[in-house]
């Protein structure tokens, strides 16, 4: 079956999707006479060259809190770091699968030191690391907190994605910090050897992300 | 207990059910008595409460960790001669004597009304004890409105026996500081209890000393007990409904909400992501850099502002060497001129050559430049994804002067700028006596043209269609020259309103230095020409200004023509800024009327750009010259637009509250004052907003 990947062109993850709000800034925006920063109708302008070139795979995430939905492309690489653009201009950063920063969505993520957690995730190692988040607050601060973490290999689970069934080892990081604790969730292929399906935290602002590799769209 | 179980997982809910309730008067507080709590520091709460024949709507501000501020507007029934309304200001400050410890409780100093008519003053010694995690006991003794029944000889008798009788036979234009009448005459006691039912419901018994004596003799209140007893509600969004039973018979209820302004609504911003800065040697194939291809300098500087474009940032002017490169540009998107630098640098390392390895983004003001940051493209490529990037990037930036940076590489076609926008605009009027808000509604076109850098002819034009100001019926009674009284003769002989049509000449005569001079019709009520010289150095916390006006009354039609009345007026100022967005400003010189004195401005400004602040003018009108309050005064407040969507903006809200507007202390309102302009972008800013910058 071909998934249908409708996301790619619908302005989904952004939290203006909301059209009462959308309504609201555009009155404010003309009531206060602002230039516009719209890029006109459809996707972002350097998220065209990303769908036409078709270079996949892609990863459809979802902020479950919102239920807000949207369709992300590989937008560079540099070393281990990747960061992958959204249809609206948002982009998520992934150090190997396991979330580094994210950009437009809300959520201050600026940057991250997850490379333990990667590591031991990708060779299926139990084990506890520490991960570095750092936040920017609500009053432009740049936050680094620390957590530790304890990561659990859960043995083998099949699961479903849009190539078919998939078997997959799953891994469980378990992460508390001085303020906060989270769960993540990681489905690492046998086959392909990277992450390829994860329920990550993002942050207070936004909570878990479902994020999952999409082949064919 | 149950309230720790059920704040696990929700930090938000758990944030505001800390907080403290808040009385009717708008301070920490149980139904109408204080308590020794106190906001978080920054924190903003609004409040609204009726009591018997009396509004309340209170602003209270948390300055300081220990030292609160209040400014009330209150609406009385029936205490006019006539039965009317009566409508009265008043600031209140408190202090945090002592925090809560496992025996000893909270201890609060207040003095309520201590500017003003005096109607509210009052002053307290309280102190506020938690037992367990739902009660709460609060106990203390008061002076003035708060000795109003089992009163007891003043205790501070023992000092000075002048302190056993309170002046009384108020009179006088109000707004002093009546030090003279605190903590004299008779004390009493009050107290109450808090009993949290849940993190969302909390009930209220107080014993109260306030006899509403006024009220009481107008039959407009009946108070046939001291004791209130109250219940309040904390709503999801966080707005707290509370009902409450005074002295056994009046019903009174009060809404409030308490405002973070370190926390915008969104966190981390709504902004598009900024471009990856990927392998530099890539680059190299790019079509713009292959000089085969028809690569070179001028493609490179159109692919390069094309992509400053993206980001709202105009490119004025592009230089480049074999292994450096400067563009001069104006920001029209980012509130945090970090964060604009930023993205030039990203702009720049993602389309310039290889070779390039220094940066310098020169940041601009209306055609002048104000400071440069100059940055290594290796830096940027380290610590783009680096956790602490936004520590390491930084010191690794050097945020120099821009002065003299001269038009050299200059775009063609970058002069001349021309801008124009019709907006609806809306103008307020507050605390007439007969109505406390009054409001146009009207259209706005504002244009603007700028043939060279600095160099700027603006207009703006107005045309109400509707509104109430015109309505109001105060004339002046200005005791001195009439120069913003006549505010609603303004308002009601205009149409079509030229509000300012201006030429205006800004240049860095220097460096360190920056320069003004505008001529024309400056604001709505004076033309002139006006001049300004800003002292300011990058990462300086001191900045020195001098500015001189000619002004000339406008005439009433807002039009081309002058009234007879004409005044020399301008100020020396010294600008510091002490630190933890403590901001001062002390302005001395010739204002409108022609009095000369001084303006003590003291702001708190959050990193986000939120700001609250509070201002007085003290000059050689006396006090019954002045009129009404006294002396000028007032309060305000900037919110950036961002801070309420979350998008990328320079627009700021700003909003001026003056007790009462009068002639004495009253300043030229001229656009573009330097200081205000060039400050973000003069270092110890740039610095505090560096979060943004790989952002």
């Amino acid at each position: 079956m071909k998934w249908h990947f409708g996301i790619l062109s619908a302005l989904a993850l952004s939290l203006a999707a909301c059209s009462d709000a959308q309504l609201q800034e555009r009155a404010l925006g003309v009531l206060l006479d602002e230039p516009s920063t719209s890029t006109g109708a459809g996707p972002f302008p350097r998220f065209k060259p990303l769908l036409a070139a078709k270079r996949g795979p892609a990863l459809d995430v979802s902020i479950e809190k919102l239920e807000l939905r949207g369709g992300f492309l590989r937008e560079s690489k540099n070393g281990t770091i990747e960061s992958w653009l959204g249809t609206d201009g948002v982009a998520l950063i992934f150090d190997r699968g396991v979330l580094h920063g994210t950009r437009g969505v809300g959520a201050g993520m600026l940057a991250s030191n997850v490379a333990a957690s990667a590591n031991a995730i990708l060779t299926g190692r139990s084990q506890q690391v520490q991960r570095v988040h750092t936040f920017l607050t609500g009053n432009d601060i740049a936050e680094p907190r620390t957590y530790t973490c304890t990561i659990e290999n859960q043995g083998t689970e099949t699961i479903t994605l849009d190539i078919g069934a998939t078997a997959t080892r799953r891994m469980v990081e378990r992460c508390s910090g001085a303020d906060q604790s989270f769960t993540n969730t990681y489905w690492v292929s046998n086959a392909r050897g990277g992450i390829v399906k994860s329920r990550q935290w993002s942050g207070e602002f936004l909570g878990m992300l479902s994020i999952q590799t999409v082949y064919n769209f | 207990m149950l309230v720790i179980a059920s704040g696990v997982g929700a930090t938000g809910a758990l944030a505001q059910s800390t907080g403290p309730s808040l009385s009717t008067y708008g301070t920490p507080g149980l139904i109408e008595l204080p308590t020794a709590r106190s906001l978080r520091d920054g924190e903003l709460a609004f409040t609204a409460s009726l009591v018997g024949p009396t509004l309340r709507n209170t602003i209270t501000f948390q300055i300081l960790p220990r030292i609160s501020g209040s400014f009330r507007y209150a609406r009385i029934d029936g205490q006019r001669s006539d039965g009317s309304a009566t409508f009265d200001r008043s600031f209140d400050i408190s202090f945090q004597l002592l925090d809560e410890g496992d025996v000893r409780p909270a201890v609060a100093l207040g003095l309520r009304d201590f500017l003003g008519t005096g109607r509210f003053s009052g002053e307290y010694l309280v102190a506020t004890k938690s037992l367990g995690s739902r009660w709460e006991v609060t106990g203390g003794i008061g002076w003035g409105r708060f000795a109003g029944r089992d009163t007891f000889t003043n205790p501070l008798g023992i000092i000075d026996e002048r302190f056993e009788t309170r002046p009384t036979g108020f009179s006088g234009p109000g707004g002093q500081v009546e030090a003279g009448d605190w903590f004299r005459g008779p004390a009493a006691i009050f107290g109450g209890v808090k009993y949290k039912v849940s993190d969302r419901a909390t009930l209220f018994a107080e014993y109260s000393t306030d006899t509403y004596d006024r009220e009481t003799l107008t039959n407009q209140i009946d108070l046939s007990s001291p004791v209130n007893v109250g219940f309040e509600y904390r709503f999801k969004n966080g707005v707290d409904l509370k009902a409450f039973v005074l002295g056994g018979s009046e019903i009174g209820a009060q809404l409030s909400y308490v405002l973070d302004p370190a926390k915008r609504a969104v966190p981390g911003g709504r902004e598009t992501a900024p471009r990856p800065v990927g392998a530099r040697n890539a680059l190299a194939a790019a079509d713009w850099n292959n000089s085969a291809r028809g690569g070179g300098k001028v493609a490179v500087q159109r692919v390069l502002k094309s992509r400053l474009a993206e980001d709202g940032l105009t490119l004025q002017s592009f230089e480049l060497s074999s292994t450096r490169a400067t563009v001069r540009l104006e920001n029209t998107r980012f509130g945090a001129g970090a964060q604009a630098a930023g993205r030039a640098a990203r702009a720049m390392a993602t389309t310039l050559p290889p070779d390039v390895e220094e940066f310098t983004v020169v940041l601009q003001e209306n055609g002048v430049p104000v400071s440069s940051i100059v940055t290594k493209r290796s830096d940027l490529e380290t610590f783009q994804y680096a956790a602490n990037g936004a520590a390491q990037s930084l010191a690794r930036a050097s945020i120099q002067d821009a002065a003299g940076a001269g038009r050299g590489g200059e775009l063609p076609g970058a002069y001349p700028v021309f801008d124009y926008g019709l907006s609806p605009y809306v103008a307020f009027s507050f605390f007439d006596p007969d109505s406390p808000v009054r409001a146009d509604v009207g259209a706005q076109f504002k244009a603007s043209f700028r043939p060279a850098p600095g160099l700027t002819f603006a207009g703006q034009f107005r045309y109400p269609f509707f509104g109430n100001i015109e309505d109001s019926e105060r004339v002046t009674d200005s005791r001195i020259e009439p120069v913003r009284t006549n505010a609603v003769r303004y308002a009601q002989e205009s149409e079509l309103e030229i509000n300012k049509l201006t030429a205006e000449y800004q240049f860095r005569p220097g460096k360190d230095l920056f320069g003004r001079v505008t001529a024309g019709y400056l604001e709505r009520m004076f033309g002139g020409v006006s001049a300004e010289l800003l002292w300011y150095p990058v990462g300086s916390r001191l900045a020195i200004g001098a500015e001189v006006n000619y002004a000339k009354q406008r005439d009433f039609d807002m039009l081309f023509g002058f009234q007879d009345y004409d005044v020399v007026t301008g100020h020396a100022s010294v600008y510091y800024d002490f630190g933890n967005g403590f901001l001062g400003q002390v302005d001395a010189g010739r204002y409108l009327a022609g009095d000369w004195g001084a303006t003590v401005s003291l702001d708190r400004e959050f990193n986000n750009g939120f700001r609250v602040g509070g201002f007085f003018t003290l000059t050689d009108v006396s006090a019954d010259d002045f009129g009404e309050g006294s002396f000028d005064k007032g309060i305000r407040f900037e919110v950036p637009l961002s801070f309420l969507t979350g998008k990328p903006s320079k627009t700021v809200l700003k909003q001026t509250i003056r007790p009462v507007q009068r002639d004495g202390g009253a300043r030229l309102n001229v656009d573009n004052r330097l200081h205000r302009q060039v400050r973000d972008l003069r270092g110890i800013e740039l610095r505090e907003g560096w979060g943004r910058y790989l952002r």
